[in-house]
């Protein structure tokens, strides 16, 4: 609560404190989300800037964790639609796939990931970050609803939609194709 | 127990690379949450507020002074609304607050409510801002002896690389190794909070305690000052005996360690006791003396060489415990629901499976998951209404409702809570869900 009040008042040792006790968990959620590093670490610092510039919306100061997890998650969708919408455009961002592997993971591995990211940009920003927040983050489909403001009904519909399409996208591709014939199991993490 | 998601959207799809993701991704390093606090900070513009620009402007000219005496000496008159004065012996205020040392010697900074922090020669430390109340200084490497005069509403804070401490009247050295990303602090006397990016809770230091942080191998370590540091055996297997069977220090990892772990790592009965409930033939890893040495990755690595599915499946209840903790500890969440989920199929009478509903609540609350939690903290009161956590559990069920604005449901329990616990930690909080701020 004084955090939030420090914050209020725009007070500099505040931000650094909300930053090094909350960016390890924004940045944690974007990295899994985008699967690059770079994007993960500027959008983290994006989500800040906006939480710190809207904080005096914040209605409940012992709900801060939340405000700045709802936050990141409005950007990252934010930012999954704009790059879908570059992406439409231009047929890709930058021409080159972006870095999707963390060091010292194996090359086996890294090429696998960097197929699976590169199959979830076929997603809609919304399926994606629905299959994502259920998946990966393991969220209940209530969670995933009052996150995004969507229905019951409309989360079920996204994961179901996202989950048909990874899978059938993943048949299409030989290699991935064959790790997930094989369970995953002979090089897992 | 099934913790997954349901199967009414279909089953999870590409399993085994959901997971890969979960293992690769997702770790910030300290370069990045160092960097990112500049940059976030220095776009913001805000100003410094515990004396702001009017102080740096103050420094430039008694600066240059300085230099030429070797005595770095700023001064403003003390009243109601300007701040500490400073004097840098051994040194002087550089732009920016940067404090330059004389090369023969660390500075010293002086403080005229008599608070001093001394700096080690290689210190790169920075004097961010100062007022009536204290002051914010700011190390990025070396060591300080630090000194607060113990006055009211004193408010001093010490940052040493991404970690933040906060100080009231105390005397302590910090070190802060950016290339070893390694946090040392040694209490002499009073109490610190210590914030940082390994816990999401500041982590309290009192006299007499030492800390360390290894932020690469995220370990967390508190010790009684003057016992040696734990070391890291090759393998955990090898240790042949465990810091927490020591005297004298269980009563130093109870500030970091939940009582259910100094109880399984505590004493050799206790723990054949429990090998016997659990099972004599299980292999004994002797994670429970890992976890007292603060070797939460080491374990968590040491059970996915292994296979978690086995560990979960043949450990005995004291390692299958440990490991729940050190997976928490360490952040690898999904690790320590599987471990507390399997404590709870397969030793359901054991004390630390009821615990175990406590820290799952704990889990999904850290994960953003309010209502799991609640169902969790509510299971763990119905299992053991007069547990360790009974307390802990019901205030957090009380603040979750209230998040969550169910006002009537917080109001419940807020009654409750402050008919079982009238002095609790949550019953102010209580006291005002009831009667009004």
């Amino acid at each position: 609560v004084a955090l939030v009040h420090a914050l209020t008042a725009r007070e500099e040792w505040a931000a650094r404190l909300a930053w090094n006790r909350y960016a390890p968990m924004v940045y944690g959620l974007l990295d899994r989300a985008l699967g690059s590093a770079g994007e993960s670490e500027d959008l983290t610092q994006e989500v800040f800037l906006r939480v710190f510039a809207r904080i005096h919306t914040l209605r409940d100061p012992a709900a801060l964790r939340s405000f700045i997890y709802s936050s990141a998650l409005r950007m990252l969708r934010w930012h999954l639609r704009a790059k879908r919408v570059r992406r439409l455009l231009s047929l890709s961002d930058s021409g080159e796939l972006p870095d999707r592997a963390s060091p010292g993971v194996d090359s086996e591995g890294r090429d696998l990931l960097r197929r699976f990211y590169g199959l979830l940009d076929e997603l809609g920003a919304n399926e994606r970050t629905a299959f994502l927040l259920r998946h990966v983050e393991g969220l209940t489909l209530d969670e995933i609803g009052t996150l995004t403001g969507a229905s019951l009904a409309t989360v079920k519909r996204r994961i179901r939609r996202a989950s048909d399409r990874v899978n059938v996208l993943a048949q299409g591709d030989a290699e991935l194709a064959q790790y997930l014939g094989e369970g995953g199991a002979a090089d897992g993490p | 127990m099934d913790l997954r998601p349901g199967a009414d959207t279909g089953a999870a799809p590409a399993d085994a690379l959901v997971e890969r993701i979960r293992a690769q991704r997702g770790r910030m390093t300290t370069r990045q949450l160092v960097d990112g606090a500049h940059v976030v900070v220095a776009r913001l513009g805000w100003s410094r507020r515990l004396g702001g620009r009017r102080w740096l402007s103050r420094t430039v000219a008694p600066a240059a002074l300085m230099a030429v005496v070797g005595l770095a000496v700023w001064t403003i008159v003390r009243d109601r609304t300007r701040p500490i004065a400073l004097v840098v012996a051994g040194g002087r205020l550089a732009g920016g607050g940067r404090v330059e040392a004389d090369p023969r010697g660390g500075a010293t900074l002086e403080f005229s409510d008599g608070t001093e922090v001394a700096l080690s020669p290689d210190a790169r430390t920075e004097v961010r801002s100062i007022d009536r109340h204290g002051a914010r200084v700011v190390m990025s490497a070396g060591t300080a002896h630090v000194d607060v005069a113990h006055l009211e509403g004193a408010r001093w804070f010490v940052d040493a690389g991404p970690f933040s401490i906060h100080v009231t009247g105390t005397a302590f050295t910090v070190s802060w190794n950016p290339d070893g990303e390694r946090l040392d602090v040694d209490m002499e006397r009073g109490t610190v909070e210590i914030d940082g990016p390994l816990s999401d809770r500041a982590i309290p230091l009192r006299s007499g305690q030492h800390l360390t942080v290894k932020v690469r191998e995220r370990e967390t370590v508190v010790r009684e000052r003057g016992q040696p540091a734990p070391e890291t055996p090759a393998t955990i297997a090898a240790t042949t005996k465990g810091p927490a069977e020591d005297a004298g220090q269980t009563d130093v990892e109870s500030r970091m360690l939940p009582r259910p772990v100094l109880e399984r790592a505590g004493s050799k009965a206790t723990r054949a006791a429990r090998q016997k409930a659990g099972g004599a033939d299980r292999p004994e890893r002797r994670w429970a003396a890992a976890l007292a040495q603060g070797q939460f990755e080491t374990i968590v690595g040491e059970a996915e060489r292994i296979g978690v599915d086995s560990c979960l499946a043949d450990a005995g209840e004291s390692d299958l415990a440990a490991l729940a903790d050190a997976a928490r500890y360490a952040r690898h969440t999904e690790v320590a629901r599987r471990a507390l989920a399997a404590l709870r199929a397969r030793f359901p009478d054991a004390p630390a499976a009821r615990d175990a509903a406590f820290l799952l609540g704990r889990l999904e609350e850290t994960a953003g998951a309010p209502s799991k939690a609640c169902e969790w903290y509510d299971r763990y009161l119905s299992e053991s209404p007069a547990g360790t956590y009974a307390s802990e559990a019901l205030g957090r069920d009380m603040d979750l409702a209230q998040a969550t604005y169910r006002a009537g449901r917080a109001e419940e329990i807020a009654h409750e809570y402050l008919r079982r616990f009238p002095q609790g930690t949550y019953a102010a909080r209580a006291r005002t869900i009831v009667h009004g701020p």
